[in-house]
């Protein structure tokens, strides 16, 4: 570790002649530093639902800059004593008698992600060190960063977002969360599934006529899953509205820095219950359900052809797409995740998650046993893996890859 | 010097410090109140040895050096005293025969920040020959220290009568400057990694804020 900035101060004491030269070092200071909040107009608190552990996790909202900050209960106890008037000393010993032995990075990380989000006086020179850090990166970590950045460069947002989506809102956006409009969807929801069952028997010829003209099915396959998806993060956003909440952004990014994908970032929820999330969450797929239903229904109404099957594969899709994003154990960060996210009240699942999968070999060797929400972590892990090698086995033969036939002799 | 405890109440930190006590009135009294001056004989051998170390004197030769120690002028200082003072009317350059010299520059109150140490050998307040504005910093004695003053109007003399001498003192002069300003980077550098590091920012990571992107 590098030897500690110091600073050499002179002071001199009033009607006394001379002066003293005083060497402080940074670790001095900054066990004497008293790290004050700003002003309660300028940030925002909620309560979180309790978790397995019984521990409660808040969000704290940044109005400066429109960040949020998942806290902790630890990070809750340092945020209520950041009133100025403690130093990190005293701070540190009362966290101490709190919640017993904790490792001082706690209050380094949290001092830095209150910096980074205006919660603390800001420090201009952020970008300097980060420079100076990035330096020190090695050479595969540099190619990677650079690959990512050009990878980046596909993603956009929309600026204004929530101007546009109150607007949208109030010019007939409000009516997609009436009664009326939920129950028309449950009966197309009915009537989707009644139309299947009457297709079902005639899938072969369906699918043959669609491969018959395989470069047109997938054209259009395509720009109705790019438009459904438009329309599936547009629907979160106008839930978002629905509640009273604001749509910090909109755009299309790169869902786990991997993939392509429209989102709506609908953070500000986390203001409001879950139950409300949950809806949210919940409203997106609806979309696809929505859209594969009258697919469905219009290639039951439809003349046996290109235009029924057409109609029978899109139905498809949506569905399947609706169902991918509902299901939670991906390693994805999607709407089922999200809900099971929220009901579990553990937001950061997925990472603390992988976070434990590297902690895992240290606390086995050291005879430690997982808690109850480290095993919740285990299960999310173990449920994703098995989920994503069952669907690569189910989609071998889409990669030519033919199976042994099981259980046939010689 | 001693070491001793700091003052109660003077740091809420503990701190390494060095106490520097003024002994006292300086030995001659002259223009500026305190400081005492007297012209030193061109020919003295000590002033032209001293002058040969000097960074911006190094590429004359003894005779130019015998006409700039004419029009040096010697102070005796006190250690604790005051040489000139920040925001002072500014109108020379001091050379370090004895003793050290800090600079130091106001913060807040009655603390200022250490800026440098100078040596014998060492030359300060050079801006104080180009520039008429006050002092940017205060020059402290921090032993009994002996100094060479060149004044503004002696340099300016220098300028007029000779001008090939200028030219090296000022082009050495420059070569400081540049060392100067690098040092004052570093030290800005430093400054601000005491900040970061004293207020608990790492680098190490940036902390990824908490958000919800629907997909």
């Amino acid at each position: 570790m590098a030897e500690p900035a110091k600073l050499e101060l002179l002071t001199r004491r009033p009607g006394e002649p001379g002066f003293e030269v005083h060497e402080v070092e940074s670790h001095q200071a900054y066990l004497g530093f008293r790290p004050e909040r700003p002003p309660s107009t300028e940030w925002e608190l909620t309560p979180q639902p309790r978790g397995v552990d019984g521990s409660r996790n808040y969000i704290l909202k940044s109005h400066k800059r429109d960040n949020y900050l998942l806290l902790g209960p630890q990070e809750y106890f340092l945020w209520e004593h950041f009133d100025g008037r403690h130093s990190l000393n005293e701070i540190s010993r009362a966290l101490h008698f709190e919640f017993g032995s904790f490792d001082f990075e706690i209050i380094r990380q949290f001092l830095a992600k209150l910096y980074l989000a205006g919660l603390l006086n800001e420090i201009q020179t952020m970008g300097l060190r980060r420079g100076v850090a990035r330096r020190h990166e090695r050479w595969w970590e540099r190619s990677f960063a650079a690959i990512s950045k050009y990878w980046s460069r596909i993603t956009f947002r929309v600026s204004h977002a929530d101007h546009y989506c109150a607007a949208l809102y109030d010019r007939g956006g409000f009516l997609l969360f009436c009664w009326p409009f939920l129950l028309l969807c449950g009966a197309l929801l009915v009537g989707a599934i009644i139309a299947v069952s009457r297709l079902w028997p005639h899938v072969a010829e369906i699918a043959a006529r669609m491969a018959a003209r395989p470069l047109l099915s997938t054209a259009i396959m395509l720009v109705t899953i790019v438009f459904v998806s438009m329309l599936h993060v547009l629907v979160h956003a106008l839930a978002c509205k629905a509640y009273g909440r604001k749509v910090r952004d909109m755009g299309f990014f790169l869902l786990q820095g991997l993939l392509p994908t429209f989102y709506a970032d609908v953070t500000d929820i986390f203001m409001s219950s879950r139950r409300v999330r949950v809806m949210v969450d919940l409203s997106g797929p609806m979309v696809e359900v929505v859209f594969g239903s009258v697919a469905f229904i219009g290639a039951f109404g439809s003349e046996p052809g290109f235009g029924q099957s057409l109609l029978f594969g899109v139905g498809l899709v949506l569905w399947e797409s609706a169902l991918l994003n509902l299901y939670p154990f991906n390693f994805l960060e999607m709407d089922g995740y999200n809900m099971l996210a929220d009901l579990l009240a553990m937001p950061t699942l997925r990472q603390q998650a992988l976070a434990l999968i590297r902690r895992l070999p240290h606390r086995l060797r050291s005879g430690k046993i997982p808690d109850r929400a480290e095993w919740i972590q285990l299960g999310y892990l173990a449920l994703c893996f098995i989920s994503v090698l069952a669907y690569l086995i189910a989609h071998l033969d889409a990669f030519g890859v033919k199976l042994p036939a099981w259980g046939s002799g010689p | 010097m001693s070491d001793s405890p700091p003052a109660a109440g003077c740091h809420d930190v503990p701190v390494r410090f060095r106490k520097v006590p003024s002994n006292g009135g300086l030995r001659l009294t002259a223009a500026l109140g305190s400081i005492s001056s007297h012209v030193m004989s061109s020919s003295a051998p000590s002033i032209r040895d001293l002058l040969h170390q000097v960074a911006v004197l190094q590429d004359l030769d003894d005779q130019t050096l015998s006409i700039l120690a004419a029009l040096l002028v010697s102070k005796t200082i006190k250690g604790g005293e005051v040489i000139f003072r920040e925001l002072d009317h500014s109108d020379a350059l001091y050379i370090v025969e004895q003793g050290r010299v800090v600079v130091s520059k106001h913060v807040r109150g009655d603390v200022d920040i250490v800026l440098t140490r100078f040596n014998p050998g060492d030359f300060f307040g050079e801006m104080g020959l180009f520039d008429a504005a006050p002092r940017s910093a205060t020059a402290h004695a921090e032993s009994d220290t002996v100094l060479w003053q060149l004044g503004r109007h002696a340099f300016e003399q220098v300028l007029s009568d000779h001008p090939a001498m200028a030219a090296r003192i000022c082009y050495r002069l420059v070569t400081v400057f540049i060392q100067r300003l690098r040092a004052t980077n570093e030290q800005a550098r430093e400054a601000i990694r005491w900040g970061l590091e004293a207020t608990g920012y790492s680098p190490d990571g940036t902390p990824a804020t908490f958000g919800r992107k629907s997909t």
